[in-house]
This record gives structure tokens, C-alpha cells and sequence, in this order.
């Protein structure tokens, strides 16, 4: 076959520039550390790695979400343990008061330290979060969660609205605690064996007016009464630690899902620098093997010998 | 027979022919189109030799066919490529702003009333549409790119059609005879160079006038007949946006063109209607779906000022809307991430009962908060309803379908009992509420472009183009190879080849001092037969 002078420089030429391309693209991917540092350069890895770059986002925005419920969850916990500590010492005192050795004097000298409670009580229901938002007014949280009107009456101006937060794919966790929920639940027993429900503001109101009149029905009712307050208290510090256990969980098997996914995402993205380097010094040998035959073939010419 | 001096004088000026024939063939060796030429003797070397263009018209043919296959792959690759760059790369992707956007709706969900939280809301909803805006900015860019040289192609097309006509011209002086090589490679270049633009039908007529017509699917525009030219212009229009079409001979029979096959032209076409064009409108369609979603969501909630029925992105009133796509409130109090109506129930209800509140059962909600209503039960499946002081009663109570009023629905997590009562109002100042921004949340994984999410829709998108890019590239091999081979085929017969010319000259040269000699002789012989009869 007849082959002339400009095909056969032309086809080595194409060869050259072959290699080249193949080199430039190797060491671009070393450079940068990823097989597509753009899309088209590897289509497949660069699919791979929107997906795998989204899912990952979905993790760290659990992740984020997980840990800032966790702080809520403590913060919520320790202001409990305060109360249950006050209505422990409130118990603590209905038993004494209900000690007939205690004379009328001694019952007023209690009522003082339970009035204090009241405030403190009132105190710890009206706390306020980093954002100066109320933990127990439900949503409408930039309204403080009990009021105390001049007459002594407390009254909770917040809402029931729940709060509930995705902490995984389609499961969902409660993250606020109702000020009503919290201290509008004692279950008083009246005579007649009907429950009806007051608020631990009206408990401790209606233990000190049965400390000031002396009177030793309400003070032993009030003994009832703190202990189904301190029991409703526990009851919440369980809920509280449960779920402080479940985020718990949940972030180690966000941690572990986060690992796989960037493993995964490494593996499909990243360059294989030991295939990468391989390929290189192949595709090198090959050019300077291509370059050396073509410097000394493009020399032969048979006009060199007439 | 003839005598020796004849016989040396004609081998003489044939060998000096074909000696120039070899110095033309070295001397146009980086010449474009040109055609070896070659001496043809004449059997008894009576006659004088003949010029011949070695030349195959079916290996030239097939090139210019292989040649359109080929550069028609250019285009596709070239833009398929800076499409997906541009859509598909970790940086330029829509995903990542999607994301950012979704992830800050659901960490909004955490904390609604913290200012931080709502600030970050609103600069990653600002953050994705004017990622959205540029991206579809950009490719607008790479329309009107392509629609630029789409023109230009065209432009092109027409100069070449124009010197095609006068080469028809100058050809029709030499009848069919003697034509000069140079302006037969001339012609020929010229068709090559009109198959790169476009794939083309040539005809030749006996005296090697070319007769160009575009390949099918528009094989009725004739581009050039003897010396008439009919030009193609190209006219845009604004719907959908940048759009264009090629137009034949304008001024006679003005007919639009549909698609056009092969060549550059063909490539770009083809590469605007099957990549950018569906690109540009599913991303419309995309946008229109998430902002309607989003707004129906958010226009539902109740914002830190008190105001429903806010729209949180606008797209416009033309169809153009990822490119319009704005953030339609200006400040983090005017997110509505909370629901606009709260429940609340009297302290004294029988159990811990929770009640929530969903929207969107009536299409036609006037946009107003509704007024305060009161759901008492009377029983374990009746109760009655109090709105603007008026009563009603009903006794069909159903757990698992709860109570709709209007555009509002009301569920129960346990079965209220008699005297149990929820009464729904106004949320105005519920900020720590979630139950909006976690429905917009919620749109992350919701199937709200066809039956896709929008992160799959897009990626999908991408995987479109990125099929396309990678078999375009494959494509464009198998033909470059397929070129390569025509191009090869016809060099074989064409293509000057220095050391042949060489070896030419060398037995040329020899060939030429034999003629030179046999006339030498002849002269001898004569002398000597003077001298004989003298």
C-alpha cells in the first residue's frame, strides 16, 4: 500500500498527541486527588459522587439536628432535677408538719421556707434557653411560660403544641416539654376517692394555708400531693434520659453510616494513586518510546543519498 | 516505424515532462487538496506522454462523507461536555445547594425560634436561587454560544457555495478537456470543506461541474447549480427563549429547515435539541414544581409578624423560571416556620391527649387565619363544633380521619373522651412552632417533580447528559477512525510520497540521459553514414 510522505507524519504526529492527552488527563487526576475534577472528564465518578455528597449531607444535618435536640434534652433534665429537689424538700416537710409533736408556731416557721419554694418554683419554670427563648411555654416560647398575678394565682400562658423533631430517616422524636404538662398534673385524691388534677403552684399554696391555719387534713393532704408531684417529676427525668439514650444511639449510627458513605465515596471519587502512578510510567515509556522512533525515522529520507 | 530521432526526440520531452511532473508533485507536497499527478507514456513512445491527475473519485467521496460523520461529532462532544461541567461537577451542582437548603429547613425544625437558625434558613433558600438563577444564566450562555456559531457555520456554508459557483464557471470554458489539475483539486477542496459544515449530496456533470444539494432530510435545497447560488440564513425567535431555525434560500422559496444531517452545522443543531433544549426545560419544570411546593407550604404557616399566605420564592409570569427564580422575603422574621393555628385544651382534660393540626384540604383557603373554633365532645364519637358563636352538633367522630373544617384538619393521637374539648386559634405569636418549616423540610424526600424527588430528578438530569457525553465521545472515535480509513483510501492514490518521487527522479533522470543518448547516436549513425556514401 501506497502511503504518502504527510499521511505518515500526520499519523505519528496523532499518536503523540494521543499519548499526551492520556498523560495530561493521569496527571491531572493526581494532582487533584480525584478521578473527575470535572464532571466529563469521568462522568461515572462524578454521578457517584452527587449522590454520595448528598446522602452525606443528610447524615451531618442529622448529625446537627441529633446534638442540638441532646443540648435541649439536657438542659430540660437538669431544670427538672431542680424541681424534683423542691418537691422533695415540700414531702420532706409534709411529713414533719404532719408530725403531731409540731406546734402551730413551728407549722408558720414552715410555712415561710414553703412560700420561698413557690418562687423558686415559678423561677425554674421561667427559664430561658441560649436564645432567650422559655423551655416550658410550648411554642409560643417567647412568652413567659407562668404568671403570677398580684392576688398569688399562677397562671401558664403558653400552649400544648408539641414539638417534634426527624433525628433519622422517618423517625421523629419530642423535644419540648409543656410548662402545663410539667406542673398542672398533681393528682389530688379528695375524700370521696375522686382524682382531680391542681397545679403544684396550687399545691404548695393550699400547703401553706393549711400550715398557717393548722389544719391537719390538708396537711396530710399536701403529703399525698407532693409525693404524686415529685412521682410525676421522676416520671419525666425517665422520659428525658430515654431519650437522651435513643439520640444517643442514634448519633453512633450516624457516625458509623457517615464512615461507610465517605469509604464508599473514596472509593468511587478519589484517584487510585498506586493504578494512577502505574498507568503513568506505562503511558511515559510508551511517549518516549514513540517521540525517539519518530526523531530518528523522520530523519531517513532518500534524498539524503543523491 | 519511426526513425531514432523521432523515437529519442519524444522520449526526450516525455521524460522532461515526467520530470516535471515530479518536481510539481514535491514541490506541492504540503499543498491542501492537491492530487499527485503522474506521466502516462504512450505504448511505442511514437507519441508524446500524457498529464494525468491521479485521482478516485469514490475514495474522495467517501471521505467527504466520513469527513460530515465526523465533524457533526465535534459539536455534540464539545457542548455535551460544557453542559455537564457545568450541571454536574461537585462544585456547580444544584444539589449542593438543595441540600444546604433542605438541611437548614430541618435544623430550623430543632429550634424555629432561634434568630441564628432563621437567619442561616434564609441566606441557604437566598444561596439557592441565585445558585439557580446562574445556572440557568449559564446555560443560556451556551445557547446563544451555539446559536452564535450556528450562524457563523452558515455564513460559511454560503462563502463556500459562492466559490464553488465560480469554480463551476471557470470550469465550463474547458468543455470537459484539458482541465487545469490545480482547478479540479480547487473544486474538490471546496466540496470538502462544504461536508465538514454540513452532510452533502454532490452530483458531477461531464465537464465536472458539482451539483450541491443538502442530504437528507432536506435533499430539495440545492445549495449551488452551475453558477446559482441558493443561501441559507438562520432566524431566531424569543419561545421558548433563544430558539432558532435555518431558513433556505430566503429570497425564492424560503423554507424552514428541520433538522439538518451531519457536519458541524448538523452537530450543533442535533446537540441543542437533544441536550440543551430538554436541559433548559426540565429545570424550568423543576423549579416550578419545588416553588409551588414550597410556596403552598410556606404560604400556609404563619411568619414572626403575624402574616399568612406568604410566598417564600417567586418565578415570574413567563416560562423562563429558573432563570427568574427569586427569594420573595427580605428578612428572617418573615419566615413562616410555624403552623398559623394552635391547639390548646383546658387543663382539666380526662387524658394526655395530642392533638395536631394539618392545612391544605381546601384548594380554594381564602389566605385569611380562620376564626377561633372549640371541639367539646359529648360522647366517644360525637361533639360538637363552636365557631363565631354559632353550634353545631355531629356524630360521626372517626379517629383515623379526624375533623376537617375548611382548609383545616384536625387529628387525635388518642380517642378524646365526653367532656374533653380542643380549641383551636390563631398562632400569632407561636415562633417556637416547627410543624411549616417541617413540612418544608419535608419536600427533601417527597416525590414532587412526576413521580420523582427533586435531588433524583436532577441527578437523573445529569445522568442524561453525562450518557450522552460519554457515547458522543465513543462515537466520535469509531468515526474518527472510519475518516482516518477514507482518508487513507484516498491518499493511497493521491498523496505524494517524497522518497517515491525521489526513486522517480533518480529512474527518470537515467530514463532521460538514455533519450538523450539514443539521439546522440542517431546523429552518429547518420554522420557516419554521410561519411560511408561520401
Amino acid at each position: 500500500m501506497r502511503i504518502s510522505t504527510n499521511l505518515y507524519f500526520s499519523t505519528l504526529n496523532q499518536r503523540l498527541s494521543e499519548q499526551q492527552n492520556k498523560i495530561s488527563t493521569l496527571q491531572t487526576q493526581l494532582a487533584s486527588g480525584k478521578k473527575a475534577p470535572t464532571a466529563s472528564m469521568d462522568s461515572e465518578a462524578a454521578m457517584a459522587s452527587l449522590r454520595m455528597n448528598s446522602t452525606l449531607e443528610d447524615q451531618a444535618n442529622y448529625r446537627s439536628s441529633l446534638q442540638r435536640v441532646d443540648g435541649q434534652f439536657r438542659q430540660e433534665e437538669g431544670l427538672v432535677s431542680a424541681m424534683r429537689k423542691i418537691s422533695d424538700r415540700i414531702h420532706e416537710l409534709s411529713i414533719t408538719a404532719a408530725n403531731g409533736t409540731y406546734s402551730a408556731e413551728d407549722k408558720v416557721m414552715i410555712a415561710t421556707e414553703v412560700a420561698q419554694y413557690k418562687e423558686q418554683l415559678l423561677a425554674y419554670s421561667n427559664s430561658k434557653d441560649e436564645n432567650d427563648n422559655y423551655f416550658f411555654s410550648g411554642t409560643k416560647n417567647s412568652t413567659q411560660a407562668f404568671l403570677m398575678a398580684p392576688d398569688g394565682s399562677v397562671t401558664y400562658q403558653g400552649d400544648q403544641t408539641a414539638i417534634f423533631v426527624e433525628i433519622g430517616s422517618g423517625e421523629k422524636i419530642r423535644v419540648n416539654t409543656i410548662g402545663s404538662e410539667l406542673l398542672g398534673n398533681v393528682s389530688r385524691t379528695a375524700d370521696d376517692g375522686s382524682i382531680s388534677k391542681v397545679s403544684a403552684f396550687t399545691m404548695i399554696d393550699d400547703f401553706v394555708t393549711a400550715l398557717n391555719s393548722n389544719n391537719s387534713t390538708n396537711i396530710s393532704r399536701a403529703m399525698a400531693d407532693a409525693e404524686s408531684f415529685s412521682n410525676s417529676l421522676s416520671k419525666k427525668q425517665v422520659e428525658l434520659g430515654l431519650s437522651q439514650n435513643s439520640v444517643a444511639n442514634r448519633l453512633e449510627i450516624i457516625e458509623e453510616k457517615t464512615i461507610l458513605y465517605k469509604n464508599i465515596l473514596s472509593k468511587s471519587v478519589d484517584t487510585d494513586y498506586t493504578a494512577a502512578i502505574t498507568e503513568l510510567s506505562t503511558n511515559m515509556l510508551a511517549l518516549e518510546a514513540a517521540q525517539s522512533t519518530f526523531a530518528k525515522v523522520s530523519q531517513l529520507s532518500l534524498f539524503d543519498y543523491l | 516505424m519511426a526513425d531514432l530521432m523521432t523515437i529519442g526526440g519524444n522520449a526526450t520531452s516525455s521524460y522532461k515532462m515526467a520530470l516535471a511532473a515530479v518536481s510539481t508533485n514535491i514541490s506541492n507536497l504540503n499543498t491542501e487538496g492537491y492530487s499527485r499527478q503522474s506521466i502516462k507514456m504512450v505504448a511505442d513512445g511514437a507519441a508524446p506522454a500524457v498529464l494525468v491527475r491521479m485521482h478516485d473519485s469514490f475514495a474522495e467521496s467517501s471521505l467527504r462523507s466520513a469527513n460530515s460523520s465526523l465533524t457533526s461529532q465535534q459539536p455534540t462532544v464539545k457542548y455535551a461536555d460544557r453542559v455537564l461541567n457545568l450541571i454536574g461537577s461537585e462544585a456547580g451542582s444544584l444539589t449542593t445547594a438543595l441540600d444546604k437548603f433542605f438541611s437548614s429547613a430541618s435544623r430550623l425544625g430543632t429550634d424555629p425560634s432561634s434568630d441564628s437558625l432563621r437567619q442561616e434558613f434564609l441566606s441557604s433558600a437566598n444561596f439557592l436561587s441565585s445558585r439557580v438563577r446562574t445556572v440557568a444564566a449559564d446555560l443560556q450562555d451556551v445557547v446563544v454560544d451555539n446559536n452564535s456559531e450556528v450562524a457563523q457555520r452558515v455564513t460559511e456554508l454560503n462563502g463556500l457555495s459562492t466559490q464553488l459557483s465560480v469554480i463551476n464557471e471557470e470550469l465550463t470554458k474547458y468543455g470537459g478537456k484539458d482541465q487545469p489539475p490545480s482547478l479540479l483539486d480547487k473544486r474538490d477542496v471546496v466540496l470538502m470543506k462544504m461536508s465538514a459544515l454540513a452532510k452533502i449530496d454532490v452530483a458531477f456533470s461531464d465537464e465536472g461541474l458539482a451539483k450541491v444539494s443538502l442530504h437528507n432530510p432536506n435533499s430539495s435545497a440545492v445549495l449551488v447549480e452551475n453558477s446559482v447560488v441558493k443561501e441559507l440564513s438562520v432566524v431566531g425567535s424569543n419561545s421558548p427563549k433563544n430558539s432558532q431555525s435555518i431558513v433556505y434560500d430566503a429570497a425564492g422559496s424560503n423554507a424552514t429547515l428541520g433538522a439538518i444531517s451531519g457536519g458541524l452545522i448538523g452537530g450543533l443543531v442535533a446537540v441543542k435539541s437533544a441536550v440543551i433544549e430538554p436541559l433548559v426545560s426540565n429545570l424550568n419544570t423543576m423549579i416550578n414544581s419545588f416553588v409551588s411546593s414550597a410556596n403552598s407550604h410556606h404560604k400556609a404557616g404563619i411568619n414572626a409578624q403575624g402574616d399568612v399566605n406568604v410566598s417564600l420564592f417567586s418565578v415570574g409570569t413567563d416560562s423562563n423560571y429558573a432563570e427568574n427564580m427569586a427569594l420573595s422575603i427580605a428578612s428572617s422574621a418573615q419566615i413562616s416556620a410555624a403552623g398559623r393555628l394552635r391547639i390548646s385544651q383546658p387543663e382539666n382534660n380526662t387524658a394526655e391527649i395530642q392533638a395536631t393540626l394539618s392545612y391544605g384540604q381546601d384548594a380554594s383557603w381564602n389566605g385569611a387565619i380562620e376564626s377561633e373554633f372549640t371541639v367539646a365532645f359529648t360522647g366517644a364519637t360525637s361533639y360538637t363544633l363552636t365557631q363565631n358563636g354559632a353550634t353545631t352538633a355531629y356524630d360521626n367522630f372517626d379517629i383515623n380521619t379526624g375533623i376537617t373544617l375548611g382548609d383545616v384538619k384536625l387529628m387525635f393521637d388518642k380517642a378524646p373522651a365526653a367532656s374533653d374539648s380542643f380549641t383551636v386559634a390563631s398562632n400569632a405569636s407561636g415562633l417556637g412552632d416547627n410543624s411549616n418549616v417541617k413540612a418544608i423540610a419535608a419536600l427533601h424526600t417527597e416525590k414532587i417533580v412526576g413521580d420523582k424527588t427533586l435531588r433524583n430528578f436532577y441527578i437523573d438530569e445529569v445522568g442524561k447528559i453525562a450518557t450522552y457525553s460519554d457515547l458522543s465521545s465513543m462515537s466520535f472515535e469509531a468515526k474518527q477512525a472510519v475518516y482516518d480509513h477514507a482518508f487513507s483510501a484516498k491518499d493511497q492514490k493521491s498523496g505524494v510520497n517524497l522518497d517515491e518521487e525521489a526513486a522517480e527522479l533518480i529512474r527518470l533522470q537515467q530514463a532521460f540521459q538514455g533519450a538523450a543518448k539514443l539521439m546522440q547516436v542517431s546523429a552518429e549513425i547518420f554522420e557516419a553514414m554521410l561519411q560511408a556514401s561520401r
